[in-house]
């Protein structure tokens, strides 16, 4: 998969970063559009939870704003302060909420496809697939997500993630190994 | 640069099957090292098919424009703020006439003996007479019998 490019470059949303810290609120909003989508994927993709996705992406989006004064550009590009905020807040999400969905309801839901239609099988496909990663920790998720479809770095995902390159490392290591034998039934479906 | 299969399998299992996600600097030798060692290559394209899977997982969610205005904190909240905190200033204002009220009840009934009111002169007298305990009892009287106005400040 083709990892999405940001369509506005860093140094384009550093300098509306520096003019949003003059309360500028057409900045504000080039900004906003800016980082919307990638929040939104990277939420969703953490939490597996769409609505709480988007209530952490506009309280993320929002501290832009009023926490514009704390955003340094000889710390680090705003992406990936962004990210930082987006990520924080998705794990204080998950920390205060109940445990969503017990693995064994993985091996339930993994049943064969209930009819013949190729929607209904891609439905099917797609349930069993969020229901393997839903059993993923949350910041395994979001390391494969940040690697997989945003084509970051190590680096940049540890950042993110408030760690180092080498855990990245295992953590993508070990989500892709649990992956392996949960997805094991759909990998061979793709080989066939 | 060479690598062991181990050391291949190692960055195969955390990166994925895409050369181009894989260290710069071993990329080639895992690639020789895939071709000629069936163990490898064999994680290569089992890593592939995960891969695959991923990108199915991470791709594309619907997007959403937010209401840019929603996300600055509006001056009327910083008004309402204002208002609460003009509302304890009220509360805290409320309070300390309370207390002087309080305090003006207490310390009015100590001076009532020197003004002289006759409907506390005949409190004094009725109280006493139907105690019958003397002075005493008068004292009591004297102290905690209120006033006509005590009664309207009460």
């Amino acid at each position: 998969m083709q990892p999405v490019p940001s369509l506005v470059l860093p140094d384009a949303l550093a300098g509306l970063m520096l003019r949003v810290q003059h309360a500028d609120r057409a900045a504000f909003a080039e900004l906003v559009r800016a980082l919307e989508g990638p929040g939104l994927r990277l939420a969703d993709r953490t939490l597996a939870d769409r609505a709480a996705a988007e209530d952490v992406v506009q309280t993320a989006l929002s501290r832009l704003w009023t926490m514009a004064d704390r955003f340094d550009p000889a710390r680090g590009s705003v992406s990936a302060w962004y990210r930082r905020i987006v990520m924080n807040l998705c794990l204080d999400h998950k920390r205060a909420a109940r445990p969503m969905q017990p693995i064994d309801t993985v091996a339930d839901m993994a049943s064969p496809a209930p009819g013949p239609e190729a929607d209904a099988i891609a439905s099917d496909r797609r349930s069993r697939l969020e229901a393997a990663m839903a059993t993923l920790a949350p910041r395994q998720r979001a390391a494969l997500a940040m690697f997989h479809a945003d084509g970051l770095s190590m680096a940049e995902i540890a950042e993110a993630l408030d760690t180092t390159p080498k855990a990245v490392e295992g953590l993508l290591g070990r989500a892709r190994m649990e992956l392996k034998g949960l997805l094991a039934p759909l990998m061979n479906e793709k080989d066939q | 640069m060479t690598v062991t299969r181990d050391e291949a399998l190692s960055l195969i299992s955390a990166h994925g099957a895409a050369p181009a996600r894989w260290p710069a600097t071993a990329r080639a030798a895992v690639l020789a090292l895939a071709a000629e060692d069936a163990v490898v290559g064999a994680a290569l394209a089992e890593a592939r098919a995960l891969d695959a899977l991923i990108g199915e997982w991470a791709s594309p969610v619907p997007a959403r424009q937010f209401e840019v205005a929603a996300l600055i904190p509006q001056p009327a909240q910083v008004r309402s703020v204002g208002r609460s905190g003009t509302g304890r200033l009220w509360i805290g204002g409320g309070a300390l006439a309370a207390s002087v009220v309080a305090a003006l009840l207490l310390a009015l009934p100590a001076q009532q003996p020197v003004i002289p009111a006759p409907q506390l002169a005949s409190n004094q007298v009725s109280l006493g007479s139907a105690s019958g305990q003397g002075e005493s009892m008068d004292d009591f009287a004297l102290i905690f019998t209120p006033t006509a106005d005590e009664e309207d400040l009460i």
